[in-house]
C-alpha cells in the first residue's frame, strides 16, 4: 500500500511539469503583462525596465526553467500585479476552495444516493419518474445561471440568505449561512448525474444472485438494499467521484466568481485576466496537487469498500 | 429518537434561513459603511499601484500634499502653502501644523522627502518627476515643516499632475525604511487619511477604522474631519449581476461599480438612489494611418461623418454614455469646450459625397470600390466589457451603411492593445481613462509614442510641438492655448474619431446621507466619499 501511494505521489511530478509547461506557454502567447498592468500612460522605457526586473525579457524556455528551479524549492515567485509572494496569496484561499468543493460533494452524495437507490428499487413508478425529470432539470442548468437564480430567489426576493462573500467559518451561524447558496450551486447539478449513475448501478446489482440469496435468507429489505446492494453498487460511484473531482474544482471557478467567494478559483480568474503568470502557475500547481491527492484518496476508498481490492 | 433527530435538523434549517440578528445588524449598520468594489485592488501601495480601484481605496488612508477642487484648482491638503520660483524650477511647500500619521507620529518634511524619493524610484507613473526627464533633482528640508523641491527643468504641471495625486500619498519615512516592500499596501499601510487600514481578507473585504485625530480635510468638504462612519468595509463583488443584487437587497450601502444594465434595474428600486456624473473615460475610434485608404483626408472625414455617436450611446451604453466631441472628456482637466464646434457631425449624405470626391464608388454589393479594390477593413475592439464590444458592432453597422465592409475582431484588453501596437488592424475602437489632458493626449497622439500608445502611427510635427509646449511652458496661458490647439488638430485630422464618454455611476441605499454634497463635486473625490457621507 505504501509503495502504491509513493508511486502515485511520484506520478504527480510529470503531471505538474506537463500542466505548468502548457499553461506557461499558452499564457506567454497572449502578450505582455507589464503593459497591461501599467496601462498606456506609462512610457516604454519604464515598462521595459519592469520587464527586465521580472525577467520577462528572457526567452520563454529560460523563464520557465527559472520558475521550475525555484518552484521545486517551494518558492513560487512573486505576483506581477500585487508584488506579493505567490505562496502567501494562495495559502489563505486553499481552505475556502476546499471547503466549498468538499461540502458540494457531500451535497451531491446526500441528494443523489438516496434518490438513485429509491429510483432503482421503485423502478418505473412515480418516484422513479420524478427523479428522472428532476435529474434532467438539474443537469441542464448551467452553474452560472443556477447561482444567479438562487441569488435572486433566496437573497433578493425572500432575503433569507446572504448573497455573496464568505462571512466566516462553518462554526458561526453567519458563516454557515453564507455557505448555503454557493455549496448548493456547485453541488446540485452533478447530483443529477450521480442519481442516474446510482440508479443504473443499483439495478445491475439488484439482479445479482447474492441479492436473491440475501432475500431468501429472510433479511429485511432495508438490510438487503443498504448492506448488500448499495455497498457493491458504490464501486462505480466512487470511480465517478474520482472522475468528477477535477470538474468540481473547475466548477468552483465559476461559483466563486458569482458568489464573490474568496477561493483559488477567483484568484485564478483575476490572474488570467491580468496575465499574472506566477500566480496562474502557482494555482495550477496547487489545483493539480488537490486533484491528484483527492484521486488518490478515491483509489484508496476502493479498498475500504471492497476488501477484495488490494494495492501491491 | 428518530423524530428528535428530525426535529433537530428542522430547527437547524430554520436557524440557517433566519436573517442575521437584527439588533447586532442595526447597531453595526449605523456606524459602518459597506461599499461594494467591482474589482479587488492589486495592492494599496500608493507608489506601486497603477490600478484605479487601488487608488480609490488607498485614498482613504494616504493623502498627497494637495488636492483639486471642483474647478480643478489645486487646493492644500497636507500642505498649508506653496511658493514657486519665477523659473518654475523650485517649489517650496510648507506643511500644515498638527498633522499626524495613524501611528501617532507627526508628519514632517523628512516623511515627504522619503515618500517622493520612493515615488520617483518605484512608481511607474512618476515619469514627469524623474530626474532623467528634468524632474526632481533634489529636495531640501530646512525645517520640519518645509520642503523645497528642485527640478531639473521647469515643471509647471508638477502640482496638478503629481503633488495632487494619491500616488504621492505621504507615508512615514520610518515605515518606508522598516517595512518590506512586498508588505506595503498589502499587510500594512500607514498614512494621514481619514481612515486607518486595519485588515485585508484577500478576495473578500478590506476593513478600515476611523482616524479620530483627523481634522485637516480639504476646504471644499463641509466636514473637515473626523469621518462620520466609525468603520468602513470594502466588499469585493466582481460579478456585475451579483453586485446589482447586493445593492437591491440592501447588503451594500453604496457602490461606484454599477453597469449600465444594472443601473436600469436599480433605478426601478424605490430603496436605492442612483447618481451619474461625467467621467474621464473616453471611447474613440482610431484609424491605422499605414493603410493607403486612410491617407486621404476626405476619406477620414467621411468616416467621421458616418458615425452616429448618439446611437452608440443609446445602443452600446444603454443610455449612460454621452456623445464625445473631443478626444478628452468634459471631466478631464484641460478640456476645451469650443472643440465641439470642430467635431464632424453625423451626416451620411455628406459622408457619401466625400467618398465620391475621394474616388470611391459603390459596387453592385453596395460596398465602395476604388481602382478595383473593395473598401474592406478589420475593426479590433475589446471583448471583455459588453459596452465596448457593442460599440464596435454599432460602428460596424454604421460604416456598412456608407459602403465600408467591416469585419469586427474582438480580443481581451491586453491582446487588443498588442494588436494595436503591432499594427495588425485597420480600425480600432479603444478606451482610455486619464484625468489630466496634456499627458493623456501626449501618450495618445505624440509621434514619439508610435506605436506604444499612438496606435494611429500618424506623426504630425505641429502637433508634437504643441504637446510639448502644453507640458512645459512656464506661462499658464501659453500652455492652455497650446493644449486647445492640440484638441482642435486632433478632431480636424479625423485620424481619431471621438465616440462616447461614459458616465460615473453610483448606487446607494436611501439611508446613506451626504450624496448631494458628493454630487456637488464633478468627480466625487475620495475625500468627499470619506468625509461627507453619513447615515440618515
Amino acid at each position: 500500500m505504501t509503495r502504491y501511494v509513493l508511486h502515485r505521489l511520484l506520478a504527480l511530478i510529470p503531471v505538474a511539469i506537463g500542466v505548468t509547461l502548457v499553461v506557461f506557454s499558452l499564457l506567454h502567447l497572449t502578450g505582455d503583462p507589464v503593459r497591461l498592468l501599467f496601462g498606456l500612460n506609462v512610457p516604454e522605457d519604464i515598462v521595459q525596465q519592469r520587464r527586465e526586473e521580472l525577467g520577462l525579457d528572457r526567452p520563454v524556455a529560460v523563464q520557465y526553467l527559472r520558475w521550475l528551479g525555484r518552484a521545486v524549492r517551494g518558492d513560487l515567485g512573486m505576483s506581477i500585479t500585487t508584488g506579493d509572494h505567490v505562496v502567501a496569496m494562495i495559502r489563505p484561499r486553499v481552505g475556502a476552495t476546499l471547503e466549498l468543493t468538499i461540502l458540494a460533494l457531500l451535497v451531491t452524495l446526500a441528494v443523489s444516493l438516496p434518490a438513485g437507490v429509491l429510483s432503482a428499487i421503485r423502478r418505473n413508478t412515480a418516484v422513479d419518474n420524478v427523479s428522472r425529470v428532476a435529474a434532467l432539470f438539474w443537469v441542464s442548468m448551467p452553474t452560472f445561471w443556477l447561482g444567479l437564480l438562487f441569488i435572486m430567489v433566496f437573497g433578493v426576493w425572500l432575503g433569507v440568505l446572504p448573497i455573496s462573500g464568505r462571512a466566516g467559518g462553518l462554526w458561526t451561524l453567519e458563516g454557515l449561512r453564507s455557505h448555503v447558496l454557493p455549496v448548493l450551486t456547485l453541488g446540485l447539478p452533478p447530483a443529477a448525474l450521480f442519481t442516474r449513475f446510482t440508479r443504473s448501478s443499483m439495478l445491475e446489482v439488484i439482479g445479482e444472485e447474492y441479492i436473491r440469496t440475501a432475500r431468501s435468507k429472510g433479511l429485511a429489505e432495508r438490510a438487503v438494499v443498504i448492506r448488500h446492494a448499495l455497498r457493491n453498487a458504490l464501486i462505480p460511484i466512487i470511480t465517478l467521484i474520482g472522475l468528477r473531482l477535477p470538474w468540481l474544482f473547475g466548477g468552483a471557478v465559476i461559483t466563486e466568481t458569482v458568489f464573490a467567494w474568496p477561493g483559488m478559483g477567483r484568484l485564478l480568474v483575476d490572474a488570467v485576466l491580468k496575465r499574472d503568470y506566477p500566480v496562474v502557475q502557482g494555482i495550477v500547481v496547487a489545483m493539480a496537487l488537490l486533484v491528484v491527492g483527492s484521486s488518490l484518496l478515491v483509489d484508496l476508498l476502493y479498498a475500504v469498500v471492497d476488501p477484495r481490492i488490494r494495492y501491491e | 429518537m428518530r423524530w428528535q433527530i428530525a426535529l433537530l435538523v428542522l430547527v437547524g434549517m430554520i436557524a440557517l434561513l433566519m436573517p442575521g440578528m437584527p439588533q447586532f445588524a442595526g447597531a453595526q449598520a449605523a456606524t459602518t459603511l459597506i461599499q461594494g468594489l467591482g474589482e479587488e485592488p492589486d495592492n494599496l501601495d500608493p507608489q506601486r499601484t497603477t490600478r484605479f480601484h487601488s487608488l480609490v481605496v488607498l485614498s482613504y488612508v494616504a493623502e498627497p500634499l494637495f488636492t483639486l477642487d471642483k474647478n480643478y484648482k489645486v487646493v492644500p491638503l497636507l500642505a498649508q502653502s506653496h511658493e514657486w520660483s519665477a523659473d518654475r524650477k523650485t517649489l517650496k511647500v510648507t506643511l500644515k501644523p498638527e498633522l499626524f500619521f495613524h501611528n501617532g507620529a507627526p508628519v514632517t518634511s523628512a516623511d515627504v522627502k522619503a515618500t517622493f524619493e520612493r515615488y520617483i524610484t518605484v512608481s511607474p507613473l512618476s515619469s514627469y518627476m524623474r530626474p532623467r526627464t528634468g524632474g526632481i533633482v533634489g529636495m531640501d528640508t530646512p525645517d520640519a515643516r518645509t520642503i523645497i523641491f528642485r527640478f531639473g527643468q521647469p515643471k509647471p504641471l508638477a502640482m496638478i499632475s503629481d503633488l495632487s495625486d494619491a500616488h504621492t500619498g505621504i507615508l512615514p519615512a520610518s515605515f518606508i525604511a522598516s517595512t518590506p516592500s512586498a508588505d506595503i499596501g498589502i499587510r500594512a499601510l500607514i498614512g494621514t487619511g481619514p481612515y486607518i487600514f486595519k485588515e485585508w481578507v484577500p478576495g473578500d473585504r478590506i476593513v478600515m477604522e476611523r482616524f479620530d485625530r483627523y481634522r485637516w480635510g480639504p476646504a471644499f468638504s463641509p466636514n473637515r474631519g473626523p469621518a462620520s462612519f466609525q468603520r468602513l468595509v470594502f466588499r469585493v463583488v466582481p460579478e456585475d449581476a451579483t453586485m446589482t443584487a447586493e445593492v437591491a437587497a440592501g447588503n451594500v450601502d453604496l457602490t461606484f461599480d454599477v453597469t449600465p444594465s444594472g443601473l436600469q434595474q436599480l433605478r426601478a428600486n424605490p430603496n436605492v438612489t442612483v447618481m451619474q456624473a461625467p467621467s474621464f473615460s473616453v471611447q474613440y475610434l482610431v484609424l491605422n494611418m499605414e493603410r493607403w485608404f486612410f491617407q486621404s483626408t476626405k476619406v477620414r472625414q467621411a468616416i467621421a461623418h458616418s458615425i452616429d455617436k448618439e446611437a452608440i450611446a443609446r445602443a452600446a451604453w444603454l443610455g449612460v454614455g454621452r456623445p464625445l466631441e473631443g478626444l478628452i472628456s468634459e471631466a478631464t482637466i484641460g478640456f476645451w469646450p469650443p472643440v465641439r464646434g470642430y467635431a464632424y457631425k453625423y451626416d451620411v449624405e455628406r459622408a457619401k459625397q466625400l467618398f465620391a470626391e475621394a474616388g470611391w464608388r459603390a459596387g453592385p454589393d453596395g460596398i465602395l470600390r476604388r481602382d478595383g479594390e473593395r473598401f474592406e477593413v478589420t475593426l479590433v475592439t475589446f471583448s471583455n466589457v459588453d459596452q465596448w464590444r457593442r460599440a464596435g458592432i454599432v460602428v460596424q453597422s454604421q460604416l456598412r451603411q456608407v459602403g465600408i465592409d467591416v469585419k469586427v475582431e474582438t480580443a481581451e484588453v491586453g491582446a487588443a492593445y498588442d494588436r494595436a501596437r503591432a499594427g495588425t488592424f485597420d480600425v480600432g475602437v479603444f478606451r482610455n481613462t486619464w484625468w489630466l489632458g496634456q499627458p493623456y493626449l501626449n501618450f495618445l497622439t505624440h509621434s514619439t509614442n508610435i506605436p506604444v500608445s499612438n496606435f494611429s502611427r500618424w506623426a504630425n510635427p505641429e502637433l508634437d510641438k504643441l504637446l510639448e509646449t502644453a507640458g512645459s511652458a512656464v506661462d499658464d496661458d501659453e500652455r492652455d492655448q497650446a493644449l486647445n490647439r492640440v484638441q482642435r488638430i486632433i478632431v480636424e485630422s479625423a485620424v481619431w474619431v471621438p465616440l462616447v464618454s461614459n458616465t460615473s455611476l453610483l448606487a446607494a441605499k436611501k439611508s446613506v446621507g451626504g450624496l448631494e454634497v458628493l454630487a456637488s463635486h464633478p468627480w466625487w473625490p475620495p475625500h468627499l466619499r470619506a468625509l461627507a457621507l453619513t447615515r440618515k
